[in-house]
């Protein structure tokens, strides 16, 4: 492998190396990209003004753009936005102030910075409609260059920070674009996750039902031959009852009915086929939940009933919790709750998962939902080995765990809190090493505030 | 299908003497089940309750055992364990729902049962494999 060495730093080209010395009047570069986005509007009707006002304000290095009039000055408004605008207030048509009243009404330009220039003689009146049109100062001619450079400098330095803020800002917003990308992935990533765990009981929960279903359909077939026989000798029976060959069949069918039992297959028929079909419900079920659990990222909000949500969450822990629990179930009528079912699900599987690993060998579990003062509280209550003091502060953190290594990832209950408080929620946890833990989830009626994720 | 042939020469039949329990938590599962091996020339004995189970391999000759694994009162393999320090000549079978899992090949090298199915099994396969073990455990234990 050819090991590459580079002496300078990506990234950073020679030009732009700090020279204290530098003159501003640098026209390529980053600084030429501002120059140009900076520019000043000079609006003066007469000739003599402008050019005069070009040469001060010249090398400062940036763009100047020329208006003979206020409908000029607006017309350039349209199209650029200017870092300070220079305005005569003796024009005629519009003069300055009505510019600036026009320049303030529009959007676009209603903050640019505005410098009237006037005669030394302006009164009193109309220094107080200057300020009252909004403008930022006014110089009095005749002016030093460096007045004016000094004043304008003041406003092309507001301008350059105010970009680079907005550069900040938008840096910021894909930031959290990309924080909330991850987010999304994570929660995806564990509900993956609490579906593996799963897996191997929901594969049991579905090959049960499975096994019984099709062993019964090849016994009932077989039944169905045993008693497609009578029949038949029946009706062969029946025809020939008033000839001669009548009482062998007749006979032939009494053998056969002892033989069959009918009685019994008819109505072990029934049972066997109820059986099935039940079975084929509790498949029907667990798919259902697994499809739901498992459907990739909701966008929506839902209106749904959180004891819905319990319910399926159970159903999909049957066999995490069959052999270890006894689950007792408290589900008070809840009102509809607008948000990410899916997510409380998740929720509800991560902490039935934790109570029932809690648990070593035999213990209970209790699942309560009612509305407390306006919030709908959902409680899970194990008596497993329960949590130690030094643990609990840091229960929700992510990857935190008290698994073994390729046993448990620590995100559980981090997704759990994460999606929680999106929901303008909160989970609390209550335990006794020994005794048991209670999760304690709280939702407020309202729902989420602001749309989750 | 009741007689075979012991190497000697002498045949062996299958009566209601013979005993095979079936311990599952699933009632649809044991009626499938009891609905199966009705015909048969054993005699089937289902239950629910790993207790009852127990006592009978305690009290009566069982001869072949069968468990499946998640029950909520003790674990399959509890049960299997139990029923081989009991009976070590009753012949043990699991059945379970997912028969690749990695405490199945551990419990096979324990050698806690002798035979697994998964479920969902072929009713003849699973008939005749009771048989075919039947007729070895007489074998066995007579000779």
């Amino acid at each position: 492998m050819v090991h590459e060495t580079h002496e300078r730093e990506p990234g950073r080209p020679a030009e732009l190396e700090s020279d204290p010395g530098r003159s501003p009047v640098k026209r390529d570069g980053a600084e030429g990209e501002l120059s140009r986005l900076a520019p000043i509007l000079l609006v003066d009707d007469r000739e003599e003004n402008l050019v005069a006002l070009e040469a001060m304000l010249k090398d400062l290095g940036h763009d100047l753009v020329r208006a003979s009039s206020g409908q000029e000055a607006l017309r350039l408004l349209f199209h650029r936005d200017f870092a300070v605008i220079l305005l005569d207030v003796r024009m005629p048509d519009m003069d300055g102030f009505e510019t600036a009243e026009n320049i303030r009404k529009r959007q676009r330009s209603r903050h640019t910075p505005i410098i009237f220039i006037t005669a030394a003689d302006a009164s009193a009146d109309q220094i107080g409609r200057g300020y009252a049109v909004g403008a930022v100062d006014f110089l009095f001619k005749p002016f030093m260059a460096e007045a004016l450079k000094s004043k304008v400098r003041i406003f092309l330095e507001l301008f350059k920070v105010n970009l680079r803020l907005r550069g900040e800002i938008a840096e910021r917003e894909r930031a959290q674009q990309e924080r909330d990308r991850l987010t999304a992935e994570l929660l995806q990533g564990q509900k993956l996750q609490a579906l593996g765990q799963l897996s191997a009981g929901i594969a049991h929960e579905i090959n049960n039902p499975l096994g019984y279903i099709l062993s019964n359909l090849a016994v009932l077939d077989e039944y169905l031959e045993r008693l497609g026989r009578l029949l038949g000798a029946s009706l062969q029976a029946v025809g020939k009852s008033s000839r001669p060959e009548g009482s062998r069949a007749q006979k032939e069918v009494e053998r056969l009915s002892e033989a069959t039992d009918p009685e019994f297959l008819l109505r072990d028929f029934k049972s066997a086929l109820w059986e099935s079909r039940q079975g084929g419900e509790k498949i029907r079920d667990i798919v259902q939940s697994l499809r739901e659990f498992s459907h990739v990222d909701e966008h929506d909000l839902k209106s749904a009933n959180l004891n819905q949500c319990v319910e399926n969450a159970l159903r999909l822990c049957t066999n995490e919790l069959k052999h270890k629990a006894v689950v007792r179930q408290d589900l008070k009528p809840l009102p509809l709750l607008s948000c990410y079912p899916q997510q409380i699900e998740q929720v509800l599987v991560n902490l039935l998962v934790n109570a029932a690993q809690s648990i070593a060998e035999k213990g209970r579990i209790a699942v309560s939902t009612r509305v407390e003062e306006g919030r709908i509280v959902i409680r899970i209550q194990d008596s497993g080995c329960g949590i130690p003091p030094e643990h609990l502060e840091k229960l929700f953190e992510p990857f935190f765990t008290t698994k073994a290594v390729g046993k448990g990832t620590g995100l559980g209950l981090h997704v759990a809190y994460k999606i929680v408080t999106a929901h303008g929620g909160k989970i609390d946890v209550a335990s006794k090493v020994g005794e048991g833990s209670e999760f304690t989830v709280t939702l407020p009626v309202s729902g989420p505030a602001v749309k989750p994720r | 299908m009741d007689a075979a042939t012991l190497a000697s020469g002498e045949p062996t039949r299958l009566t209601r003497q013979h005993l095979v329990v079936c311990v599952d938590d699933d009632a649809a599962v044991l009626s499938a089940l009891t609905r199966l091996l009705r015909a048969e020339p054993y005699e089937f004995v289902p239950t629910d309750s790993p207790e009852k189970a127990l006592d009978l391999v305690r009290t009566r000759d069982v001869s072949l055992f069968i468990a499946d694994y998640r029950m909520p009162e003790m674990s399959g393999t509890g049960l299997l364990q139990l029923v081989k320090s009991s009976s070590p000549t009753t012949v043990r079978l699991l059945l379970t729902g997912y028969p690749r899992a990695t405490w199945v090949l551990q419990a096979q090298e324990r050698e806690l049962m002798h035979v697994v199915f998964g479920k969902p099994w072929d009713n003849e396969d699973l008939k005749q494999t009771i048989v075919k073990r039947l007729h070895e455990r007489e074998r066995s234990v007579a000779g």
